[in-house]
């Protein structure tokens, strides 16, 4: 089990699905996964959802296509977590307060589950387990390094008084099976005269159909072994004590 | 034919379903590279729509950078969270608000809690140091382009003035 903080950063932790092209799917399929998660997401709400497909036409044209679909929303009823369930995808949000794995996890399979039972899954096109974390650093002028092993370089004689920043990087796993994205960035402080930043960890399968659908479950948890690793790994000790606070 | 999506939240229930489509020709030795740069930064940010919390912090920025003075951040991003479909429309109001007015005047994002019974929303409140006179009519011109939007979300937004002096 990974390390407790008595304030963890993690603003809103998602668990996504995108099935396979040739899974059936119609517009009565969030009707079906709502009668089977009601108990746990009653509140239901309805959004449009602007889609934007690239296609390549060889050999000199590229299309994009934009268009508008509808995505149904189910909420617990405090509205910090929710199920989303649009074309041929199925997410699961959870937002702060987080309170551990093994509670989200379940949500996870719930739900995954209340989807495998709707509608027949041929494979999964795309598997991602992302966490967002909220990093708030009281004052004003703070030195990155003191709190992050993953940060922006600015090297020679570059100006080192950056306003505002975005680094990412792409970190490939179980023989790029996997890929994990890791971005940091300066986000809008909660109280003015803070610094605050997002560490936005994703990680994702990056070869389409590779995970068999009984296998699913363990993908994700493999993923959540492994984010929490490169979670630890951005981050010093100074930064773990401002999280304070472990609890065990 | 390959294909890649990515996907974008919107809120516009009253919205029909269209479909754009856009053709773009591109230099033939240039084309497959340019294809193939826009199909990973397009792969890679396929999540980035299915979660709130990277809209409300852009949107946030944006609207500070249009300069909206949001006094207390912490709740304004907490009443987004629970009610994330009204961010559009916020921010939609909030910039054509700025555009209304000259830069003197102080444009605040807040959250207002009603103290007589339990209920809040987010207010962007217009403070000046003299009032313009017409200072109601255009705030009637702006809340009638906004408020049918607001009719099937979840959350609630208001823009009005208190008449108070700029904090």
């Amino acid at each position: 089990m990974g390390k407790k903080y008595a304030n963890p950063p993690i603003v809103e932790a998602i668990c996504e699905f995108y099935i396979s092209p040739d899974s059936k799917w119609d517009i009565t399929i969030p009707g079906l996964v709502f009668e089977k998660l009601r108990n746990e997401f009653p509140n239901k709400e309805q959004r449009i959802v602007q889609e934007v497909e690239m296609q390549r036409q060889p050999p000199n044209n590229m299309q994009q296509i934009i268009r508008l679909d509808e995505r149904a929303i189910f909420f617990s009823d405090d509205r910090k977590t929710f199920v989303q369930i649009g074309n041929r995808l199925l997410s699961i949000n959870h937002l702060k307060p987080y309170t551990s794995w093994s509670e989200f996890k379940t949500k996870i399979e719930c739900a995954f589950n209340a989807f495998c039972n709707s509608t027949e899954i041929k494979g999964l096109q795309r598997i991602g387990l992302r966490y967002i974390n909220h990093v708030e650093i009281i004052g004003k002028q703070i030195k990155l390094e003191d709190y992050f092993n993953f940060r922006p370089f600015l090297g020679g004689e570059l100006p080192k008084n950056i306003i505002s920043f975005i680094v990412g990087c792409l970190i490939p796993s179980s023989d790029s099976r996997d890929l994990c994205k890791l971005e940091i960035s300066d986000a809008m402080p909660n109280k003015e005269g803070n610094k605050s930043f997002l560490l936005d960890l994703y990680y994702y399968l990056n070869q389409p159909l590779a995970i068999p659908i009984n296998e699913v479950l363990d993908w994700v948890e493999l993923a959540h072994q492994n984010i929490e690793k490169i979670f630890e790994a951005c981050i010093t000790d100074q930064l773990r004590e401002y999280f304070n606070k472990e609890i065990e | 034919m390959m294909s890649t999506k990515y996907f974008e939240l919107l809120s516009i229930p009253s919205m029909n379903k269209q479909v754009v489509n856009q053709n773009v020709n591109l230099n033939e030795d240039r084309n497959s590279n340019i294809y193939e740069v826009a199909k990973v930064w397009i792969k890679e940010s396929l999540s980035a729509n299915v979660d709130i919390t990277s809209s409300i912090e852009k949107m946030l920025k944006n609207l500070v950078l249009k300069g909206i003075y949001i006094p207390n951040p912490e709740e304004v991003k907490n009443y987004l969270y629970h009610y994330p479909d009204i961010a559009d429309v916020v921010e939609s109001a909030c910039i054509e608000t700025r555009n209304r007015f000259k830069p003197s005047t102080q444009l605040s994002l807040e959250l207002y809690r009603d103290p007589e019974i339990d209920d809040e929303y987010l207010t962007l409140y217009i403070r000046q140091k003299e009032y313009d006179d017409n200072i109601m009519d255009i705030i009637e011109d702006i809340w009638l382009i906004y408020s049918d939007e607001l009719v099937l979300r979840s959350g609630d937004f208001l823009v009005t003035t208190d008449f108070d002096y700029p904090r």
